[in-house]
């Protein structure tokens, strides 16, 4: 059974393997030259403020842009394709072509024969994921260092080897559901579309209750993550949106920055925001709230197999 | 011989269609089977049923004695090739064989190695590029390596031209000749099973009409032809199957052997396999007829 | 219908007789096989001791069900002109119905100069043919009505 569920996914293993070596390799060739260059950055004080600091910040995000921006943003949308190319197929190919007649029929359940199949695929896709996201982590410390792990949160550490493991399950499931594999391939991609929209702007932002703070001025590096901000009068009063936009007007109107106006009149910015050093906690809740997703995912595709099949 | 294949009053419905209502035989062993009927006449789904693809609605199945057909045990002594010989299209021909091996613990690979190349199916080549008769003799194939008792096809050469199918039913009833396999084809036309069947199963809107074995049933039906007139005086004391009537003329299908002579001006021949399965086929309650009295007043509105 | 594949046989020996089934004479198929090993050993065609194609070699041929030439062959011993070795196959006796040859001569001899006769009456082939089937079917029925 082990030999067949590597016979019937072997394209889409090697691919994966090949994705992991590759974008892994990229990483690593990179990643190295560019803590390197960090190094001298860190070597000044980042929190002195001091010009040369700033200076050598420019420079290293000038030069690592590029790379730092593209690869965790790259891992942002691997997850769909390994729901999309080996999720939703598995299931939804063997029923639309008809070879479920001949899977089922021979000497094994078929509770056997899906729990090998997707216990191997699982395996296979969180240590290779798992793999992958521990070494964006460490690719991505500079940038870390710099503005936080808030922006690169899905693609680096266990949360992206649990996302991909979520779209694999949400694939097979929706493979046994609709039985058609173009119409699951949609549905997977879909589905997983929206709920990395809800999840990353509506559930992680709130998994823990965020902060309130005074924006810190004068600052190199801030590895907060903001959810909103505004501005406070010196009487401490808050400002609207709408009279924040017509003090910006009128001051333009006379060739001033808003924001310079405000802090020389002792106006004061505060915001809502999640610190950085909350990342293995969000990471944590992260983790395992999908994990249990997932799980639920697999009874799903378990008891459609089943019972529903027939 | 003991039943290989018994069912008593299976049902099983589709949202609102019943594609088996009260169905219920009861096969012996050491036969070929054939099952016909129309299309639609459940014969798939009995099939799917008996080998744990299906659950029935209601009723019960039994399988060389086993009271659950998705059980792998009773799956193990079960070959079962389903409708278009389904098979891994990307796969070799060893690739088959191989998953065969991984998923049958009685699985005799030097036989099923032997048997393709006697047939000069190569084990490299890909499925999808093998014709529509090598792939059905490559599940047959990957069937009788299970070594099983009984062997369930389902329409097993509706797809092949005439030459492709005489050497699956060759192989197919060498096989049996050489394992003593009992065998359950099924197929909506009987001539290409005719001589290889010695069982027979009728199936129609989800019911078995009739069954029995070939040369019983062929010599338990008579077709009798004669005069309206003296029809209903015929068909008493008869079993009539079935009854037509074109003008004056009244056609009698009639079972069993009956002491009564017949009438002056009827005549009687024994049907073909064909014309009896027909029979059965176009009667919709094939086995209670009208009694006399009704048909004598049909033959009085014509 | 004919034994088209050498599959194999107990002796290693050739194939030594072809069986064709016709499904419109009305006649069962195990008769068929029956009248042929018959016409066989009448012809000459099967010898005492000639193994009989092997049940498995007739329906992977034939594709016919096993039974009916079980059936044929059991009718072949009943009417002694096989017996089965139980192990071995099944091989023609030494028929008691063999016509000595000298008979069997005269009647072809006879047959020979019929036709020659009719030939020259003007009948074609296809008319001798006619004649003969008539004659065998009138000769069939007769033997039925008996």
């Amino acid at each position: 059974m082990i030999w067949l569920t590597w016979r019937q996914h072997r394209a889409a293993l090697i691919v994966c393997l090949l994705a992991v070596v590759g974008i892994g390799g990229i990483a690593i060739a990179a990643g190295i030259p560019m803590h390197h260059a960090f190094a001298a950055v860190h070597a000044a004080d980042l929190r002195a403020g001091d010009a040369r600091a700033a200076a050598q910040i420019d420079i290293f995000t000038h030069n690592y842009w590029a790379i730092g921006n593209l690869l965790w943003r790259f891992l942002l949308f691997l997850p769909v394709l390994i729901g999309m190319f080996v999720g939703a197929p598995m299931l939804s190919r063997e029923l639309e072509s008809g070879t479920y007649r001949l899977a089922w029929t021979q000497s094994i359940s078929r509770s056997r024969w899906l729990a090998v199949r997707l216990g191997l695929l699982t395996l296979v896709t969180v240590v290779l994921s798992l793999l992958l996201g521990m070494v964006l982590y460490w690719f991505y410390a500079p940038w870390a260092a710099l503005s936080g792990r808030a922006e690169a949160f899905a693609s680096i550490g266990p949360a992206f080897a649990a996302r991909t493991l979520f779209a694999l399950l949400l694939g097979a499931a929706l493979g046994a559901l609709i039985r058609r594999v173009v119409a699951a391939m949609a549905a997977t991609a879909g589905a997983w579309i929206v709920i990395e929209f809800v999840r990353t702007f509506w559930l992680r932002p709130h998994y823990l209750p965020p902060l309130t703070i005074a924006v810190p001025t004068n600052k190199l590096v801030d590895t907060n993550a903001y959810l909103s901000q505004w501005w406070v009068d010196p009487a401490g009063h808050r400002l609207s949106g709408v009279q924040f936009d017509a003090l910006a007007q009128g001051l333009a109107a006379k060739g001033v920055v808003a924001e310079h106006w405000l802090e020389a009149h002792h106006y004061v910015m505060w915001a809502s925001v999640q610190p950085d050093s909350r990342f293995w906690a969000f990471q944590a809740i992260e983790t395992a709230s999908l994990c249990a997703a997932s799980a639920a995912l697999a009874a799903a595709t378990f008891w459609l197999v089943r019972r529903r099949v027939s | 011989m003991r039943a290989v294949l018994e069912a008593r009053a299976l049902a099983k419905r589709y949202g609102h269609t019943w594609a088996l209502r009260d169905c219920s035989f009861s096969l012996p062993g050491g036969h070929v089977v054939a099952l016909v009927g129309p299309n639609g006449a459940g014969k798939s789904t009995l099939l799917h049923v008996a080998v744990g693809l299906t659950q029935p609605t209601a009723g019960a199945i039994s399988v060389l004695g086993n009271p659950a057909p998705s059980d792998p045990k009773s799956l193990m002594r079960i070959g079962f090739v389903a409708q278009s010989a389904p098979l891994y299209r990307t796969f070799s021909v060893a690739d088959m064989l191989r998953l065969g091996r991984a998923m049958n613990p009685r699985w005799d690979d030097a036989y099923a190695r032997d048997r393709l190349a006697r047939l000069n199916i190569p084990a490299d080549r890909t499925v999808g590029r093998l014709s529509g008769g090598q792939q059905a003799q490559v599940a047959l194939s990957l069937a009788l390596a299970k070594r099983p008792e009984l062997l369930l096809l389902d329409e097993p050469v509706a797809d092949l031209d005439p030459l492709a199918r005489h050497e699956f039913m060759g192989e197919l009833m060498a096989a049996v000749a050489e394992h003593g396999i009992s065998v359950v084809l099924s197929s909506h036309a009987i001539a290409e099973l005719e001589r290889a069947c010695d069982y027979l199963v009728v199936m129609g809107s989800g019911k078995v009409k009739v069954a029995g074995e070939v040369a019983a049933l062929v010599e338990e039906h008579l077709l009798l032809t004669g005069p309206v007139s003296t029809a209903a005086d015929t068909a008493t004391s008869r079993t009539v199957v079935r009854q037509s009537l074109a003008g004056r003329q009244a056609t009698l299908v009639v079972r069993g052997i009956s002491r009564r002579a017949l009438p002056p001006g009827w005549r009687e021949r024994r049907l073909s396999l064909e014309e009896l399965i027909l029979a059965y086929l176009r009667e919709p309650e094939a086995s209670a007829l009208p009694g006399p009295q009704e048909l004598i007043l049909a033959a009085e509105t014509h | 219908m004919t034994l088209g594949k050498q599959t194999e046989t107990n002796t290693g020996s050739a194939l030594l007789l072809e069986f064709h089934l016709d499904p419109h004479t009305g006649v069962p198929p195990y008769l068929q096989l029956v009248h042929q090993v018959e016409g066989a050993v009448r012809l000459g065609t099967l010898g005492a001791d000639d193994q009989l194609p092997t049940v498995k070699a007739v329906v992977s041929a034939l594709a016919i069900n096993p039974n009916t030439v079980l059936k044929a062959y059991r009718e072949l011993e009943h009417r002694g002109l096989a017996i089965g070795r139980p192990g071995l196959g099944t091989f023609v006796r030494e028929s008691i119905s063999y016509r000595p040859a000298p008979e069997r001569q005269m009647l072809r001899d006879t047959f020979a100069a019929w036709l020659q006769s009719a030939t020259a009456a003007g009948l074609s082939e296809a008319e001798v043919r006619a004649l003969v089937e008539a004659e065998l079917i009138a000769a069939r029925s007769a033997k039925g009505a008996a």
